[in-house]
């Protein structure tokens, strides 16, 4: 580097803290704003992580022991078998749910068979479901007083096919949403030039349907094997002696309290919701490019064997999600199955059954309420600085990536990562340990990254010299984004306000380590009275689980109506 | 191109500085340099345009006037006020993009007040504010309509009207037009010229269009690959273009590529052409581009003509409307053309079509020189 160089980029530098001067009031807000998401993403998130990895290498006294927990670990044949039946559920359940969500998406978007829309619908209707819900209705069809208990040729549901079963109707929505978009994003043109070179239909199926979904398909695949391979609630309720991963690590901190175990497992489960993330990252970028803005969208043609099949399949599809969701609304209500049906409501009395009983729901409430309300503030306000931001690119970019790390890590492992951190008296955020909030902050993190991006997205369709012109008249930012950009962006506000709602809702595994006896949720509520035997208060409660997120839901379609309806002189879209 | 000497404008008194001083001023994004060195003085009152093809650091300069993206180096001066590390808050100009970025679910008022209501202005003083903005630009009894119910061209007007609304010292105008209909287009040119030179406010406008240029500026700034090429009037640019780029550039353009034989004698194919003094600074022996605008092919009045006439056939004749575009056989074995543009009068009165042959002139004080090693010179 010469001398000039070198007072060239002091110039620089001096201008920079110059600008940063003369901006005023507007550029401290902008770099506190970032500044203080970054350090909040800090504590709330890398420094969890880092408790967690240190507590791996500690042993119960808290001495450096390096990977001794490790060689444990990896010397016990039945924590290590758990990886093996871990990886073997989330491959079958991640080709069974794709196949089907294939095939139930493909009706929906290239065929003209009737009640599209009905089906779309009933669906989505897993979501709204703790993943407790499909387990326990399992237990119920054919479990050991099963109705259905033929069906599986003394096999046991409780165990491999139980939770396979389970996993299908959980993970169904996720995965036929991301297969509906991947199918609908298609070029119609690419079909009529196949059809004007007489092409076989299997031929364009596999030269132009498939290469055009395939980023959709991989993406869904991922999901399903992320969604399934963390997921606790399924397995806590019908894997019976079958251990997996999730299980492994409620069952080494809340059974043995071998935290130091816990961690461990924790860190082998982090590997691949790890993995799944990076390629689903790399695959999203791939997506982009493949639809061109010319291309025509694709109207499928009446084709009647073809449209037929896919009925009957989409029939049998919802008579499956359906009969699950129902076996269980049922049994909350019948006095004993399968020997007294007769009507009782006896089963919602849960104060009758459980100490907390009711207030675990109004619990789940506020923190559902709470979790909708502070983490829009948050992730609007965050993802408004990462994409309209006009300064301070690095600190804007750091924290973007910090946004995205949450969906790489599983709700047990950021749990018990709250756990090694909060628990401890010498950290000053030690006095939220045990309260709302940290259930709060928890949920939040958890959700954090499908929120930020939809936000994002939503930001992004903003035209980005409404920053400029507002600087140009000498608007203040905030004041512009208050006026502007959250009026605009308020359909997506809130959809992530009911994504968080709902999640808050039904979410288990992330909260199950961090609920006190004063915060008991309704989900965990579920999983205690099923664990107890109570099968059908546990089946009553899902219910009323369900019940609410409905609710929830048809008031945003409610709002959403009313929204476009009062906004129409300028939502043109 | 040389780097120019420091300015040194600080040492003069402020009343001869220009409106507006731009010097030195670069700009990198990573190691791409987006302007390099660029030095301009922008006068009072004057409409300027920044013209050039995409990519060209038209827009990069005009971001770095108003602050909305810094430069890298060097010092911008508004009115002989440093402005180069001021944020465009504090900045006076009003802007006008080529989206408009009207804020869709604000009103055509709430968008023309925008910035004023924000200066604690009095209400009733906004609303009268926004009337008369509101004629000045052709727009009156809008006030309550959204953005989305406005056709392309009156949007750019109510954002033109945004823009002025606090009577800024300087309007920016990037692309301004070009989101718009030809003929729409062509109309608020006009219009856009007669508010800005009532108004007499300082306009700087970014454009890829050379007719918009032409049509609207006091001068125009010629630029590409970040730096200036050339300055000047419309006329001035049009008629002496200092580079074959801009010869190229702005209008069209014969290019004739040659050697120089003698002193004030281009060998071009078969042809000799005499050109004017112009040439004096190439050597014999050098190889250099003769150029001539379509319209300067003088066909009309060739008797007492003795310099630079040719007989040509005609290879093609593209019809375009008021006139036709031929192109000449120049002869010889490169296979050289001339392109000329003859009124339709012209063609009726010499009977000219495909094929034809016709004496034609290069006036000698129409031609214009350049070295041909330059890679932006079209073959």
């Amino acid at each position: 580097m010469s001398v000039a160089d070198i007072s060239a980029s002091e110039g620089i530098t001096s201008s920079r803290w110059a600008r940063l001067r003369n901006g005023g009031t507007e550029s401290w807000i902008l770099l506190g704003g970032v500044s203080a998401i970054i350090v909040a993403l800090f504590a709330f998130l890398v420094l969890p992580l880092y408790a967690l990895l240190k507590k791996s290498v500690e042993d119960d006294k808290g001495n450096f022991v390096g990977l001794v927990n490790f060689e444990e670990y990896f010397s016990s044949v039945g924590l290590v078998q758990s990886i093996t039946n871990s990886l073997t559920i989330a491959v079958l359940t991640m080709v069974i749910s794709c196949t089907l969500a294939f095939i139930f998406a493909y009706g929906l978007t290239r065929t003209c068979m009737p009640f599209k829309r009905s089906f779309r619908a009933i669906a989505t209707i897993p979501i709204l479901a703790p993943s407790l819900l499909p387990a326990i209705s399992l237990v119920y069809l054919f479990g050991n007083q099963g109705i259905m208990k033929g069906l599986l040729f003394g096999e046991s549901i409780y165990g491999p096919i139980g939770i396979m079963i389970a996993m299908v109707f959980y993970i169904f929505p996720h995965v036929m949403m991301i297969m509906v978009t991947a199918l609908s994003t298609t070029d119609a043109r690419l079909y009529e030039a196949a059809e004007s070179l007489d092409t076989k239909p299997s031929r364009v199926f596999f030269t132009v349907t498939l290469p055009g979904a395939i980023y959709g398909i991989v993406s869904a695949a991922v999901v399903a094997f992320t969604l399934t391979i963390t997921d606790f609630g399924v397995p806590k309720v019908i894997g019976g002696q079958y251990n997996v991963l999730a299980t492994d690590i409620y069952k080494q901190v809340v059974g043995q309290q071998n935290f130091s175990m816990g961690a461990v497992v924790g860190l082998v489960l982090l590997i691949p919701a790890v993995f799944s993330f990076i390629i689903d990252r790399h695959v999203q970028k791939k997506q982009v490019a493949l639809l061109s803005a010319r291309a025509v969208p694709y109207h499928p043609k009446p084709h009647k064997t073809r449209d037929a099949a896919l009925l009957i399949f989409c029939i049998m599809m919802t008579v499956f999600l359906v009969g699950i969701l129902g076996m269980a609304a049922f049994a909350s209500f019948v006095t004993f199955w399968p020997y007294d049906m007769s009507f009782t409501l006896a089963h919602y009395d849960f104060d009758a059954v459980d100490p907390n009983g009711w207030s675990s729901f109004f619990n789940s409430l506020k923190l559902a309420g709470f979790t909708a309300v502070i983490g829009v503030v948050v992730i609007f306000l965050g993802a408004y600085l990462v994409e309209k931001g006009q300064s301070f690119p690095r600190l804007r970019n750091v924290f973007h990536m910090l946004a995205i790390l949450p969906m790489a890590v599983p709700g047990l492992v950021l749990g018990l990562a709250y756990v090694f951190f909060f628990s401890r008296p010498e950290n000053p955020l030690s006095p939220i340990y045990g309260t709302l909030a940290i259930l709060v902050v928890c949920t939040v993190v958890h959700f954090y990254t499908v929120s930020h991006l939809t936000m994002l997205t939503a930001l992004k369709q903003i035209d980005k010299e409404f920053e400029s012109v507002s600087a140009s008249l000498q608007v203040p930012f905030y004041k512009t984004m208050l006026k502007v950009h959250v009026p605009i962006t308020l359909p997506a506000i809130s959809d992530v306000m009911m994504y968080l709602f709902v999640n808050a809702m039904t979410t288990v595994s992330a909260v199950v380590f961090l609920y006190s006896p004063d915060t008991k949720l309704a989900a965990i509520t579920v999983l205690n009275l099923d664990d107890v035997g109570d099968t059908a208060e546990a089946a009553a409660m899902a219910m009323v689980i369900v019940a609410t997120s409905v609710t929830v839901r048809i008031l945003h379609g409610l709002l959403m109506r009313t929204l476009n309806a009062r906004h129409s002189e300028w939502r043109t879209r | 191109m040389a780097r120019k000497p420091k300015s040194t404008s600080k040492s003069k008194s402020p009343g001869e500085r220009a409106f507006l001083e731009i010097r030195d001023v670069s700009k990198m994004f990573g190691d791409f340099t987006a302007l390099q060195d660029v030095t301009l003085d922008i006068h009072d009152g004057e409409l300027i345009c920044f013209l050039g093809p995409s990519g060209c650091g038209k827009t990069t300069l005009l971001r770095a006037i108003a602050g909305l993206d810094y430069q890298t180096t060097g010092r911008i001066y508004q009115k002989g006020r440093d402005i180069s590390d001021v944020p465009p808050a504090n900045r006076d100009f009003g802007i006008v993009f080529q989206s408009y970025a009207l804020f869709p679910n604000l009103s055509v008022e709430k968008n023309i007040a925008y910035g004023l209501v924000n200066r604690k202005m009095g209400r009733s003083k906004v609303k009268a504010r926004v009337e008369e903005l509101l004629q000045l630009v052709g727009l009156e009894g809008s006030e309550d309509k959204y953005p989305a119910a406005l056709s392309g061209g009156q949007q750019q007007r109510v954002a033109l009207a945004r823009a002025l609304a606090t009577s800024p010292g300087m309007l920016l105008l990037d692309e301004p037009l070009s989101a718009l209909d030809a003929k729409v287009r062509e109309h608020l040119r006009h219009e856009m010229k007669e508010l800005q030179r009532s108004l007499g406010i300082t306009t700087i406008m970014v454009t890829h269009d050379q007719e918009e240029a032409l049509s609207m500026a006091d001068r125009i700034v010629v630029m590409s690959d970040g730096r200036i090429e050339q300055v000047g009037t419309p006329m001035d640019i049009y008629r002496n273009p200092t580079s074959a780029y801009v010869a190229d550039f702005i209008g069209a353009m014969n290019f004739l590529h040659g050697k120089v034989v003698r002193k004030g004698h281009v060998k071009v194919g078969k042809m000799d052409i005499a050109v004017n003094g112009a040439a004096d600074q190439f050597k014999t022996g050098d190889e250099v581009v003769v150029c001539i605008r379509p319209e300067d092919v003088a066909v009309r009045d060739l008797a007492q003509v003795k310099i630079n006439r040719y007989a040509m056939a005609i290879r093609d004749v593209e019809f375009l409307g008021s006139f036709c575009r031929a192109t000449l056989d120049v002869g010889g074995k490169t296979g050289e053309e001339l392109t000329a543009d003859f009124s339709i009068n012209l063609m009726r009165d010499f009977k000219l079509e495909r094929g034809a042959k016709l004496n034609i002139a290069l006036p000698k004080e129409q031609l214009q020189v350049f070295p041909s090693n330059g890679t932006d010179i079209p073959a």
